[in-house]
């Protein structure tokens, strides 16, 4: 069914980008501290635009990183193809297990956090390692956007991205995929992984900074930051309430979701490169911004 | 009746969400109740939901309600301009679960289109009790060192949106700031300079503006800006360029277009910045209409040709890497190079495009409407990548080491 892991070999780490004027010592050190395999399902119509868009700007960032797109058009050792899983809404929640179990047979031993992107999601590396370091990767461990609905203990919202720790991986496989506990086909892949994590045990954890600001967006940064209110659906949807407008979002915010390809690159471009002349940040201030700490189901 | 989005078909969740938007609006069980016994007649439902909804949107929006939910979940606040309920319809949800979502151009659009319209308190995002550990003493000290006016050229029918963006978010950081209108507005404020609104008045409204300038503040700064209402502008790498040039040269700085002047000129959305000397100048010579045209044609270009009849020279406003810092379109359209045709011609640069074809210290951008302002505000100064620090970077061409311009009249006309 799936083809054998090939040899991918590691790009450069785009800190070492010389033409960037930055000392990026601080955050090469979390860098040290924790191995994030970065995982993003896509489709073959999106090679060349979101694909593209992605793996020139956070993708290479990652210590690992897997395309899982069904394609014969590149030979690209970073992309594996499922043969037998078809692509669509219909098969998300397939593709999803074939991914996690791919990732459990040949990842698992070299890699501490594994996080699911999309190929319209925005990610930042250095936030997302800094939220990281503060939880351990032998525990299970489930981080992203939480949503209450659906399943009892909530689930992470599949586009604004989710990690799963190392431990949480091998139990869903082992104690989830293997025992049969869980639902392999379907349409909502973040809803099913939600609902087999909680049958294993993997709790979700917190990513809300502490003024209250979220790191994970399952939007674009516009339909978070344009309006005050957060529109009643996801408040529906949110287990925290969270703010819209100026309070919106963290400034170690990890991820946004339905970025266009154009807009991945402008992101890209004005977090690293384009500076304010004169404002150097403190960044030993936001010690302590995320406290890591295990989310209770609703009582 | 339901919001028109085409999301994922057949999600129990999705009906629930939809039939629970409709129940939000009802406030009384009884139509609740009445909703859900006329789910099996279809046209019967219709009649009825159409009915409580339009009985709900007139009580909402012409209530007292200080805040508004449409169907789309969209919020109101009630100084919003009723011309704009009508976007309100191409709002799409956006999906709650991922996999192959697409947002596609369309939704895309129709959300900038909403976007745009929306205005809502101050933006700034007053992080002061986080961000206070941060060292901005260098930008601080340039802002006592360079002094900068700024006036913002905008219309009564942008002033609650766009200006009000640009006073909200860059506004706050720029040291003088005034904003020109056709009309006086005592609240904003802004003045009203004795022009009527129209493309066709522009050139008259910029040199009324500067004109305005010379008789009023002439002795309160060293540089005088302008730029439109959809301009965004990164007043720290303002200060630092300036920060190495002379008030006295007559010189002016923009966005450089190699046409039309044979010094060519600066776009106007771009924004362009007069030393006090050029500004003296103007002031003395600029009523002139043999020198100046007074009304009429692009005002930036007859702004160009008047700058150059006066003696005001344009520069190469690029950094020491030839890379561009001041914008005439926004950073989307330079990164992706999605460039009208004339852009070629016109662009002194050579039309580059892509990552490295801006500065990291970019001055302006243009074509920023309100909620991409917000964005910029977000992505510039509040967001930041864990522990990697900017460097001071040596990036300014000062006079004496700027490769001059050489004359580069080009006819438009003829196929280069």
């Amino acid at each position: 069914m799936m083809q054998p892991h090939p040899h991918f070999a590691r790009r450069n780490n785009s800190l070492d980008d010389l033409t960037l004027s930055v000392d990026a010592s601080l955050a090469r050190t979390l860098s040290h501290k924790s191995r994030v395999m970065c995982w993003i399902p896509s489709v073959e119509k999106w090679l060349k635009d979101r694909v593209k868009a992605v793996n020139g700007t956070w993708v290479p960032r990652c210590d690992g990183h897997v395309f899982f797109i069904k394609t014969n058009k590149t030979q690209h050792s970073d992309v594996i193809s499922f043969d037998d899983v078809k692509d669509g809404r219909n098969a998300l929640t397939e593709k999803t297990v074939a991914a996690l179990i791919y990732l459990y047979r040949y990842e698992l031993g070299k890699y501490d956090w594994f996080l699911k992107g999309d190929d319209d999601t925005y990610i930042v590396m250095e936030n997302l390692r800094f939220l990281l370091a503060q939880y351990n990767s032998s525990q299970p461990v489930y981080l992203g956007h939480l949503f209450k609905k659906l399943v009892k203990q909530g689930y992470m919202s599949g586009g604004a991205s989710y990690v799963l720790s190392r431990e949480a991986l091998r139990k869903l496989n082992e104690e989830g995929f293997q025992k049969n506990k869980c639902r392999v086909k379907g349409n909502d892949e973040d809803v099913d992984i939600g609902r087999c994590l909680e049958a294993v045990g993997v709790f979700p954890h917190n990513s809300i900074d502490k003024y209250g600001r979220s790191a994970f967006h399952p939007g674009p940064a516009e339909t978070h930051i344009a309006h005050d209110a957060v529109n009643p659906w996801l408040v529906e949807y949110n287990r925290f309430k969270g703010a819209g407008g100026r309070n919106c979002c963290s400034e170690l915010t990890v991820s946004f979701h339905h970025v266009k390809a154009a807009e991945i690159l402008v992101m890209d471009h004005l977090l690293y490169r384009t500076s304010v002349y004169g404002r150097v940040p403190d960044f030993s201030r936001l010690q302590g911004l995320f406290e890591p700490k295990m989310i209770p189901p609703p009582s | 009746m339901h919001a028109g989005h085409a999301g994922h078909a057949g999600h129990a969740g999705r009906a629930d969400r939809q039939r629970l938007d409709l129940r939000r609006h009802q406030e009384t069980p009884i139509l609740l109740r009445l909703v859900m016994a006329m789910w099996r007649n279809a046209l019967a439902a219709q009649f009825c939901a159409g009915l409580a909804l339009g009985l709900t949107v007139s009580f909402l929006f012409f209530g007292n309600n200080h805040i508004i939910s449409s169907r789309a979940g969209i919020r109101l606040t009630r100084n919003y301009d009723t011309d704009e309920i009508s976007h309100r319809g191409d709002v799409r949800k956006m999906a709650m679960h991922s996999g192959n979502d697409e947002w596609s151009e369309a939704d895309h659009e129709a959300w900038d289109r909403h976007s745009d319209g929306q205005s809502d308190n101050s933006f700034l995002i007053n992080d002061h009790h986080m961000h206070e550990g941060d060292d901005d003493s260098a930008a601080r000290e340039l802002a006592k060192k360079v002094k900068v006016m700024i006036w913002v050229m905008t219309s009564p029918s942008t002033l609650h949106d766009r200006a009000k963006a640009v006073r909200d978010t860059w506004g706050q950081r720029a040291e003088q700031l005034l904003f020109f209108s056709s009309a006086h507005n005592k609240t904003f404020p802004t003045i009203g300079l004795n022009v009527s609104e129209g493309r066709e008045h522009l050139t008259a409204k910029t040199m009324l503006g500067f004109r305005y300038l010379y008789d009023n503040h002439f002795d309160e700064a060293d540089w005088f800006m302008k730029v439109d209402d959809d301009t965004y502008v990164i007043m720290e790498n303002l200060r630092y360029f300036l920060s190495e040039e002379n008030p006295k040269d007559p010189v002016y700085f923009g966005h450089h277009f190699g046409l039309i002047a044979a010094q060519g000129y600066y776009s106007g959305g771009g924004g362009y910045v007069l030393s006090k000397e050029a500004l003296r100048r103007f002031g003395q010579k600029g009523q002139d209409p043999m020198l100046c045209k007074q009304d009429g044609g692009a005002e930036d270009a007859e702004f160009g040709k008047c700058m150059e009849r006066l003696g005001v020279k344009t520069v190469n406003t690029t950094d020491t890497l030839g890379r561009s810092r001041f914008h005439c379109f926004d950073p989307e359209t330079h990164i992706m190079g999605g460039y009208p045709p004339w852009y070629f011609k016109y662009d002194a640069n050579g039309g580059k495009k892509g990552l490295h074809s801006i500065s990291d210290y970019a001055i302006t951008f243009h074509y920023i409407y309100p909620s991409k302002m917000k964005r910029l505000e977000f992505y510039i100064y509040h967001m930041a990548a864990y522990g990697v620090k900017r460097g001071f970077q040596h990036l300014n061409n000062p006079p004496k080491d700027r490769v001059p311009i050489k004359p580069i009249y080009r006819d438009p006309l003829k196929k280069t």
